[in-house]
């Protein structure tokens, strides 16, 4: 990008002398923030000035960090916050952290480091001082059902695989392979569908599922080997950190925790499968030079070597072009809109709003007549038929639609999937639920108007010209309960329909712009909301005329 | 007894925790609810534009957004916990809090218009306009307890947030039977509240006919 200085209003000659003088400031500056010298680190000084670190763990994260029997936090990142306690000298006070919180408590200082299996990733590495080198690595596997064809990553290709909403791998995985995600909101809604063979595996973590199929329930399940978009795991301490003494004295205790082979040791003590990376880095982190001294040894700018560093970071791939307007647009503050310009990110988006307004209007249109068929039952001379069409008009509107939808996703439609081997798309579940549970508020608010204008046992006709007079006169109700209809559509995300809410969900986990995003989202609602709301009210106006002119006697 | 059977009567106790979770978060949201949409009644009333176009815009805007948005838009945005004194003491700030705080924006919005409602009548009597709103605000009551089963989606651990819980923990084969017994949970409180609303309109009709005929 280039900047006309006559534009600017600046004088050239001025310039010119300004510059001239200065040059050597700053040429001197250039090579001090380059010379080996790393600066004196405040948390390590408090550290040492209280002797102890804090360190934030997981404790749900079997057999990387749990709670024992008397709630202490324990395993392998628990050990290694211990040995790197032990070699600065003081007392380890081991603090759980949660997935959501870990790099927020880090930053507002409540620990002073984070050991939480998270993943080496260039947003994270904005977020925090990453130490390198890495400490462990994790990757990405398909958790299997008993008899499963899927043999290479190959195989999974066009099929369909159950996932998890807050994972980073989803995306780049169902762009490798083409995979489609049916992504769930939480591990044990996922396992349901992959027990109801809705998917033909569960995308998720290798050790995690290690960790499952270690569990009686899942006898016979399998994972797909070898595990694929292996991302390596990296101790964060604070973003004002870098390039501190802090940041170098903790690479210096990873580094010799690879070389004297303690990282092996402890793999070894939790019962982990043996992973590749770990002796590849041994084996990376004392070898030596014909000199004898250690390839991977600092360089005079206090940095690894190059082949000693990890610069493979997990990220979508994107047209150079796109890099360029996404770091512009990066650049203003609450303003990345760069998801826009990422073609997989723009046709989800498009998609999700696509499929909410489907999720709107099917609905909207099957409410009414199933409202008025429910009346219909309501009022029938029948008492059996009354009976039944008021248990479940009642059922219907005293049961949380969620729940609705649990219950005939996962319940019935998970029996017919095992039993006679008949899939229901979800989509078709979340549309009947959504319908059931505004119907049958319609139908008594019908009702009611009904009772209010005839008298009691007056035979009620079945005509569109009742029906037309019936909805104009409970009008106010129904436009109500049509207005909630259109803000309940997000509902559906919890059975992996892939709306607007989810698709944004998904977004946010992978490129991390989570307040553009959100903000993005609350705008969309309202904004449908406000266009469905006027439609509707058109069409009660439309009504009021229709029973105004035909229906009322003249 | 059947296993079944069994299963729902062992997790009862667990269960029910959880449905407490919800009338807690639907109970809290309807407090914050009715009196922010009173409170938004009382100061835009009557003020200067600078004053009530502020309130009946924010109105206006919670009326058109979802509440799982909002749940979601909190939950996301709006931080765990605040520290306070350099890390010396955390105040954390729960997910059912949160909750609390999304869910209210649908009874404020109904409040706010049924305050606004009763003061445009010409000659409003006090002892009706009690009657109507307990009503109104048990009717309230209602959605929002159907509309806290969300909160599930944002790990509150309430009512359906526990029958998945369990449903993992036993088998799959179980679902439908917990589903369902969570239905009746939702139900049966729900048909309750119904029959006070119903009490209570009957009593209102009958003192509304006594006025008349004296």
């Amino acid at each position: 990008m280039t900047t006309t200085i006559p534009d600017l209003g600046i004088d050239l000659q001025s310039s010119v002398g300004i510059l001239r003088r200065i040059f050597p400031v700053a040429l001197l500056l250039f090579f001090a923030s380059t010379s080996y010298a790393s600066s004196s680190s405040q948390t390590l000084a408090n550290i040492h000035s209280k002797g102890e670190i804090s360190v934030g763990v997981k404790t749900d994260v079997i057999p990387f960090g749990m709670l024992d029997n008397s709630g202490t936090p324990v395993g392998l990142e628990v050990d290694l916050a211990g040995q790197i306690a032990q070699k600065l000298g003081v007392r380890l006070r081991a603090v759980g952290i949660t997935t959501e919180n870990r790099f927020q408590r880090l930053e507002q200082g409540s620990v002073d480091m984070i050991i939480a299996t998270a993943g080496d990733t260039r947003e994270r590495r904005e977020l925090a001082t990453v130490i390198e080198p890495n400490y462990y690595a994790g990757g990405v596997t398909v958790m299997l059902p008993p008899g499963s064809q899927l043999v290479t990553w190959e195989n999974a290709r066009m099929k369909t695989l159950c996932a998890i909403q807050s994972a980073y791998f989803n995306k780049p995985i169902s762009q490798k392979y083409g995979i489609k995600l049916l992504i769930f909101r939480s591990l044990n809604d996922a396992s349901f569908a992959l027990r109801d063979h809705r998917c033909a595996g569960l995308l998720y973590s290798d050790t995690a599922i290690l960790n499952l199929l270690r569990q009686p329930d899942w006898a016979g399940f399998s994972m797909l080997h070898p595990s694929d978009l292996l991302i390596p795991w990296a101790i964060s301490i604070r973003r004002s950190e870098h390039g501190s003494e802090m940041e170098r004295q903790l690479g210096d205790i990873v580094a010799d925790l690879h070389r004297t082979g303690e990282l092996l040791a402890l793999e070894k003590k939790w019962g982990l499968p043996p992973t590749p990376f770990l002796a590849d880095s041994r084996a990376l982190w004392t070898a030596r030079l014909p000199d004898g001294s250690y390839v991977c040894k600092r360089t005079s700018d206090g940095n690894w070597p190059q082949q000693c560093r990890n610069t493979s970071f997990v990220t979508s791939q994107r047209q150079a072009s796109d890099e360029n307007l996404s770091r512009m647009l990066n650049k203003v503050p609450g303003f990345d809109l760069s998801f826009l310009h990422d073609s997989y990110d723009r046709q989800r988006y498009i998609k999700g709003i696509l499929l909410t307004c489907y999720l709107t209007l099917l609905p909207l249109i099957l409410t009414l007549p199933l409202g008025y068929i429910l009346l219909l039952m309501l009022i029938s001379r029948y008492r059996l038929v009354r009976i039944t069409a008021r248990f479940f008009a009642n059922t219907g509107r005293m049961t949380p639609p969620l729940l609705q939808m649990y219950l005939i996703y996962f319940a019935v439609c998970g029996y017919l999937a095992s039993t006679i081997n008949i899939s229901i798309p979800a989509f078709m579940v979340a549309v009947a639920c959504l319908t059931v549970y505004h119907a049958s508020i319609v139908s008594f608010s019908l009702e009611q108007t009904l009772s209010a204008i005839e008298q009691p046992h007056q035979k009620h006709r079945v005509s569109l010209r009742t029906l037309a007079f019936l909805l104009s006169a409970s009008s106010v109700s129904i436009r109500g309960t049509l207005t909630n209809l259109a803000k309940a559509t997000t509902i559906a995300s919890a059975i992996a329909i892939p709306e607007l809410l989810s698709v944004t969900l998904s977004i946010i986990n992978d490129q991390g712009n989570t307040f553009v995003m959100m903000n993005m989202l609350l705008l969309a609602f309202f904004v449908s909301t406000t266009l469905w709301s006027a439609l509707i009210k058109s069409a009660e106006n439309r009504l009021h005329q229709f029973v105004r002119e035909s229906c009322l006697p003249r | 007894m059947s296993a079944t059977m069994m299963l729902l009567l062992t997790w009862t106790p667990y269960m029910l925790q959880g449905f407490l979770t919800n009338i807690g978060i639907a109970s809290l949201a309807m407090l914050i609810g009715t009196s922010m949409g009173f409170l938004g009644e009382r100061v835009s009333h009557g003020k200067a534009w600078m004053i009530s176009s502020p309130i009946r815009g924010a109105i206006t805007f919670l009326r058109n957004t979802p509440s799982l948005i909002l749940l979601f838009y909190l939950s996301i945005l709006a931080p765990n916990e605040i520290i306070f004194a350099n890390g010396g003491w955390v105040l954390t700030i729960p997910s059912w809090l949160k909750a609390s705080v999304a869910l209210s924006a649908s009874p404020m919005v109904f409040m706010y218009w049924n305050f606004e409602s009763w003061r445009r009548r010409k000659n409003p009597d006090r002892h009706i306009w009690h009657m109507e709103m307990v009503n109104r605000i048990l009717e309230s009551f209602m959605i929002t307890m159907l509309a806290s089963s969300v909160s599930s989606l944002v790990g509150v651990s309430e009512l359906i947030s526990r029958c998945n819980v369990i449903i993992n923990a036993s088998s799959t084969t179980n679902a439908f039977a917990i589903y369902s017994y969570a239905c009746l949970y939702f139900c049966g409180f729900l048909f309750a509240i119904q029959r006070i609303i119903r009490m209570l309109g009957n009593r209102q009709s009958q003192s509304n006919t006594r006025q008349e005929e004296s």
